[in-house]
């Protein structure tokens, strides 16, 4: 297996789609769960940051109304500055407060927007009069002492917090589909491994070799399960066709004995008779003998070969050569009968895997159907292509709906094609491809006025 | 000729035994497969014929232990296992010929004629480049058939056909053997593909010269006698 096949075959891997698709459901539940962590968790952080918003304004009012107690009301209020606390001092500083009396004047940092409106806001403040920086800060206003209280607590630092929470989620899940893949790549390559071997022993079973066996596949799951029934079922298979091939060999056996023992007797009595009437019915009855003979040869051939003949006798075989060869046998035969006879190739030679001793009988076969169906006058043609040989008549052809059911056995038409024969010489033809794996088509030699009967072995590229 | 006849069923040996011997063989026929291997090894024969589903010891490896003890006899099987693939086997076990059950006893005589001539020639292996019979001479090698000096044109398939029957000697070659022999088939074609080319050939070789040549041998087969 070349390394593309196997990552092609690694790509078609249940194990690794199933793994994908994984991932992707993980990524996808991933970014959901994200978005409703960062909402609860930035509700959450506001929630709290309020409340300490509320506590410290509390506190502060106290302290306020305290400080402005025994003053007199028209006073400027004394506090000491640290009380507020100012964020242009200090960078880190994450709190602040600012009071506006009643008379308006406003004590600590106290921008403008600051006492727009009571009750909660975010709002973003220039801390750093040097610089462009704006900072977000939530804040409180609300009544206190007579005047109006803002406490302010820097946002940003939740905002930081906020922050981290997508970058974690997209780091775990990139880790995450990263180690799905790759455990997904390593089981589809081991469980490819595995429905490799039992794909191989599969086509070998298929190529008509009954003794292949997947054997152990290392851990006990469902692909060894998978394959011990293959097994099993394989050895039944064996078993039957074993079965199947004595059976016909003892059917062969047995029937032949009795039929050569007749065989013997008919011609002992023609031979005992030549001039009179018992020697003149003995031959007759021989003949008929050897047309059952010949019937039943093609009947076992045709088991034989259905019950997966060997091919041990496969070899290269030139189509054109094989052409050539049945051309000198028949051509003149096919003359003398008033046939005209045509040998077309398309190409110099065509080489296929074949028995050359069933292919050739197989084409014997064609031409003889096409002998025995035409209409003397016509051409019989045989043609050969790059993969196919073909024999072509210009006889009555066979209707399209029966084009399939005469390469079963004992088919034959009861109209034009049903002089003679034993309705076996197509079936045979089909056995013949079956077990090279090529095609038997059939079609009208000429289409417009559907005029004769074409057969093709088309043999795999 | 002296002949072995290795058959277990009596009826068809008795057959055989009975239309060899009427042909002027000496026949020696054995039921068992042991019997025959000790015979095949001991006596001298022309032609062994062999069953291969013996008791004792089959057919096949009958001819296998003679191969191997250095018994070249030819060997014909006789045998109702006419499988290609059993023929195939036999063939390459050593035998020389393989004539499938049931079998019509014009068959089996020609085929056993043919390979005792075979042996009795084996030994003048000279490789000849004429042929001739009466006034017909075939050179082999120029691939060119002449009668009474007149070139006769034949086609490949017609001087093979010719050069068959020369070379059998005068003795008959059935419609099987010539198929196997010119035209590489093993199978029983339905239509007169033998009888369309022996009529051929008698059209060049015969009709000009107004004989016959080719003598036709009902149910069994052709034959050129000198």
């Amino acid at each position: 297996m070349s390394l593309r096949t196997e990552i092609k075959g690694l790509f078609r891997s249940s194990a690794l789609r199933l793994s994908l698709a994984l991932s992707v459901l993980f990524v996808l539940i991933l970014l959901v769960a994200g978005g409703v962590a960062q909402y609860l968790l930035s509700e959450a952080l506001e929630d709290q940051i309020d409340d300490d918003l509320k506590v410290r304004f509390e506190a502060l009012a106290v302290q306020i109304t305290q400080s402005l107690d025994g003053e007199d009301d028209d006073d400027e209020p004394e506090f000491e500055i640290d009380l507020f606390g100012d964020p242009r001092r200090s960078d880190d500083l994450i709190f602040f407060a600012s009071f506006q009396t009643r008379s308006g004047a406003t004590l600590g940092f106290s921008p403008r927007r600051l006492f727009s409106k009571n009750g909660y806001r975010t709002i973003p403040l220039k801390v750093e009069a040097s610089e462009d920086e704006v900072s977000l800060w939530r804040i409180y206003t609300g009544p206190a002492a007579g005047g109006r209280l803002t406490v302010a607590q820097r946002w940003d630092t939740a905002e930081d917090l906020l922050e981290l929470l997508p970058g974690a989620f997209i780091a775990a899940g990139a880790i995450a589909t990263v180690l799905t893949i790759s455990a997904g790549i390593g089981f589809g390559y081991v469980a490819q491994r595995r429905l490799g071997k039992i794909t191989r022993v599969l086509d070998e079973i298929a190529e008509g070799n009954l003794s292949a066996r997947v054997g152990a596949l290392g851990r006990r799951d469902d692909l060894s399960d998978l394959a011990s029934h293959i097994d099993a079922t394989t050895d039944r298979l064996e078993v039957l066709l074993r079965q199947t091939r004595e059976l016909s060999v003892n059917i062969a056996h047995d029937l032949k004995t009795p039929l050569t023992r007749l065989r013997v007797r008919l011609e002992a009595l023609a031979l005992e008779n030549e001039e009179g009437r018992a020697g003149e019915t003995a031959e007759h009855a021989l003949a008929e003998l050897d047309r059952i003979l010949i019937t039943f040869d093609a009947i076992l051939q045709i088991a034989c070969m259905d019950a997966g003949a060997s091919k041990k006798r496969f070899e290269d075989v030139d189509l054109v050569q094989l052409a050539n060869e049945l051309s000198d046998a028949y051509s003149a035969v096919i003359e003398d009968n008033g046939f005209r006879f045509e040998f077309e190739s398309t190409v110099p030679a065509a080489t296929v895997r074949a028995d050359p001793a069933l292919l050739k009988q197989a084409i014997a076969n064609l031409i003889e159907n096409a002998l025995r169906y035409s209409v003397p006058g016509g051409a019989i043609r045989l043609i050969v292509n790059s993969n196919s040989i073909s024999v072509a008549d210009e006889g009555p052809g066979i209707p399209d709906e029966h084009k399939l059911r005469v390469l079963k056995p004992f088919i034959r038409l009861d109209d034009a094609r049903s002089n003679g024969g034993f309705g076996l010489g197509l079936a045979l033809v089909q056995s013949v491809a079956q077990l090279h794996k090529a095609d038997v088509v059939l079609a009208d030699t000429k289409k417009v006025a559907s005029v004769g009967l074409t057969t093709s072995l088309v043999f795999k590229a | 000729m002296r002949l072995m006849v290795l058959e277990d069923d009596p009826e068809i040996g008795q057959w055989v035994y009975d239309g060899l011997t009427r042909e002027g063989h000496v026949v020696d026929w054995l039921k068992d497969g042991r019997e025959a291997l000790a015979a095949g090894s001991i006596n001298s024969y022309d032609v062994l014929i062999l069953d291969r589903m013996t008791p004792g010891l089959d057919g096949l490896s009958v001819l296998k232990a003679l191969r191997a003890a250095k018994v070249a006899t030819p060997v014909l099987f006789l045998t109702a296992m006419g499988d290609v693939d059993d023929r195939v086997e036999g063939l390459e076990a050593g035998g020389d010929d393989y004539l499938a059950k049931p079998f019509a006893f014009s068959e089996l005589k020609a085929r056993v004629g043919a390979l005792g001539r075979r042996s009795s020639f084996a030994s003048e292996q000279t490789e000849t480049t004429k042929l001739n019979v009466k006034d017909i001479e075939l050179d082999l090698l120029r691939r060119k058939c002449t009668r009474a000096g007149q070139d006769v044109d034949l086609n490949g398939k017609e001087f093979a056909l010719l050069e068959a029957l020369i070379r059998s000697n005068g003795r008959i070659q059935t419609r099987n053997m010539l198929l196997e022999k010119v035209w590489n088939m093993n199978f029983d074609p339905t239509t007169s593909v033998v009888e369309t080319h022996i009529s051929r050939l008698r059209g060049k070789i015969e009709k000009p010269f107004g004989d016959t040549v080719i003598r036709t041998v009902r149910g069994a087969g052709y034959v050129i006698e000198d």
